[in-house]
């Protein structure tokens, strides 16, 4: 028994590069915001993304948004698919932390790595609905990764403010606006820089 | 010493899965997709009750998540929990153990999960898995943690099998287990019906209808289970407020059970902090009725993604004289390892 204590004790002063929290029975795939964001696709299938410190440092140094912990570790990603078209795109949801707890965000990225929508599969904010008017969704659609940049104020990682007099949201609404922004950047740069995007 | 034989077995594994874990981390920043991912379990458990002698228990295990597809759908995802569970002074004990001291394999999910349609509103799940009934439905985690949302069916997982799926803004699952629990045991002829009927888990209210009907297996024999509940689940803000009711009866006595937790979490999630209260009416063979309440409160903290560190507090408890002590305190100490391939 004690060496088995020893076992445990030694095993947790290592470093564990990659890492996702929760049991894997409690993973659930988002069929429903799938349905959502791509009511054409009749199936998909799942792969799974391994975002270690490494990674998240160089993703960070190219895109200049933060990446807290609980992005580390096992992410995974759907290809969605049609009957007629064959390969529709990519469906990704990523975590983003916010003043009202963790936000899940789902993104729907076409063939070319271009943002076709989003929907947010947790917001837990009064603030929420205010993210799925037309506009903001419309704010994100067809941007790349380059073009999403020009969201973010040129020297920090915060929004434009610019962006929030355009859209009309209140300075109380900026830190969702800022966590949707961020999250479509980190998917597309987690895409490209694994080389997902494209047949 | 039987206990040697299964950990010396997990250790090889360990070690084999630390071998291509550093291999992987000096190759690839970001890895080629994968399709399995799995996990090296540990944890280490103190219980302290007041007026008793505490206890500890140790868990060892692997948690595996597979997904079997082709070019365009998954057909099946493959989840698989075994894990050897070693007691000291454990009193109670699980079914599982034979006493106190013992030490055993527990199986927490071990499924294949067949999708028979590509947008996964009907699936067929084979294996051991959680019943679904009442708010241990709502898909938060609950495995291997101090904090249980198991209601007084005195069954968490089972051998059986299931039809579950979504269609839009709901979701269903009904199940046939066996009703051994742990280990297949056909003594008796046991089985349970149970099912879960609800709105979907991704709406900030989420509500639940489930219902459990079936013979228990007991070594000293079946035991008629009935139950009928109602389950919430609200979340505004950091905050996670769970209602969960049922009305049912074991041997045709009379059975009331109700749940109430406010929990918070931090900004992003690593920091929960929870309070649970819980009420049972159980009525006896003499017509009596016994009531029991307790209130824990609890958190659990992940300074860093695969390191749990938990405590719980049993900090009042009204029961019966003798039944449990009023107070008890739990500490446990968790760590996962992460690997894919």
């Amino acid at each position: 028994m004690q060496n088995l204590l020893k076992l445990m004790l030694a095993l947790a002063t290592l470093n564990t590069p990659l890492a996702y929290s929760q049991a894997f029975c409690e993973l659930r795939d988002p069929s429903r915001v799938i349905r959502d964001l791509v009511p054409e696709s009749v199936s998909f299938n799942s792969e799974v993304l391994s975002i270690d410190d490494r990674t998240r440092a160089a993703i960070v140094d190219s895109v200049g948004v933060t990446m807290h912990h609980q992005e580390l570790g096992y992410h995974t990603l759907y290809t969605v698919w049609d009957d007629e078209h064959g390969k529709l795109g990519l469906v990704h949801v990523r975590p983003e932390a916010t003043p009202w707890g963790l936000m899940e965000i789902a993104w729907m990225i076409d063939r070319n790595g271009l943002v076709v929508d989003f929907t947010l599969q947790r917001c837990r904010s009064q603030h929420c609905e205010a993210m799925n008017s037309d506009t903001v969704h419309a704010v994100f659609y067809r941007r790349d990764l380059t073009s999403l940049g020009e969201l973010l104020h040129e020297r920090t990682d915060n929004v434009d403010r610019m962006w929030l007099k355009q859209l009309g949201l209140s300075d109380e609404q900026e830190p969702l606006f800022a966590a949707i922004t961020r999250s479509a950047i980190k998917t597309l740069a987690v895409l490209e820089y694994g080389g997902l995007i494209g047949d | 010493m039987k206990f040697l034989v299964p950990i010396a077995s997990l250790i090889g594994s360990v070690a084999l899965g630390f071998a291509t874990s550093f291999a992987a981390h000096g190759a690839t920043q970001l890895t080629v997709p994968s399709k399995t991912r799995y996990a090296y379990d540990f944890a280490a458990r103190l219980n302290m009750p007041e007026g008793r002698a505490s206890s500890q228990m140790y868990f060892v295990g692997i948690d595996l998540h597979k997904v079997i597809s082709n070019d365009s759908k998954d057909f099946a995802t493959i989840i698989f929990q075994p894990y050897w569970v070693d007691a000291n002074n454990l009193k109670p004990f699980p079914g599982f153990l034979d006493n106190e001291d013992d030490g055993a394999i527990q199986w927490r999910n071990a499924v294949i999960d067949f999708h028979l349609t590509g947008d996964r509103s009907i699936n067929l799940k084979v294996g051991h898995f959680e019943l679904p009934f009442g708010s241990e439905s709502l898909a938060l985690d609950t495995n291997g943690t101090l904090r249980q949302l198991t209601s007084n069916i005195g069954l968490k997982v089972d051998w059986g099998l299931s039809v579950h799926g979504d269609t839009g803004d709901y979701e269903y699952e009904a199940a046939w287990t066996r009703g051994s629990g742990n280990d297949w045991e056909t003594e008796g002829n046991p089985g349970i019906w149970s099912g879960r009927l609800g709105r979907s888990r991704y709406h900030n209210l989420v509500w639940g209808l489930s219902w459990l009907d079936g013979d228990f297996w007991t070594p000293a024999g079946t035991i008629q289970k009935q139950r009928v509940g109602a389950d919430f689940l609200i979340y505004r803000d950091r905050y996670r407020f769970i209602g969960d009711f049922s009305v049912g009866s074991d041997k045709d006595l009379d059975r009331k059970y109700a749940l109430l937790e406010i929990a918070h979490e931090s900004n992003d999630g690593m920091l929960d902090t929870y309070a649970q209260f819980r009420h049972q009416e159980n009525e006896l063979a003499n017509s009596q009725t016994v009531t029991s309440q307790n209130l824990h409160l609890g958190v659990k903290w992940e300074p860093k993604l695969g390191l749990h560190l938990s405590a719980q507090w049993r900090v009042w408890s009204d029961v019966e004289p003798g039944s449990e002590p009023p107070e008890l305190f739990q500490l446990q100490f968790r760590k996962r390892i992460f690997g894919g391939m």
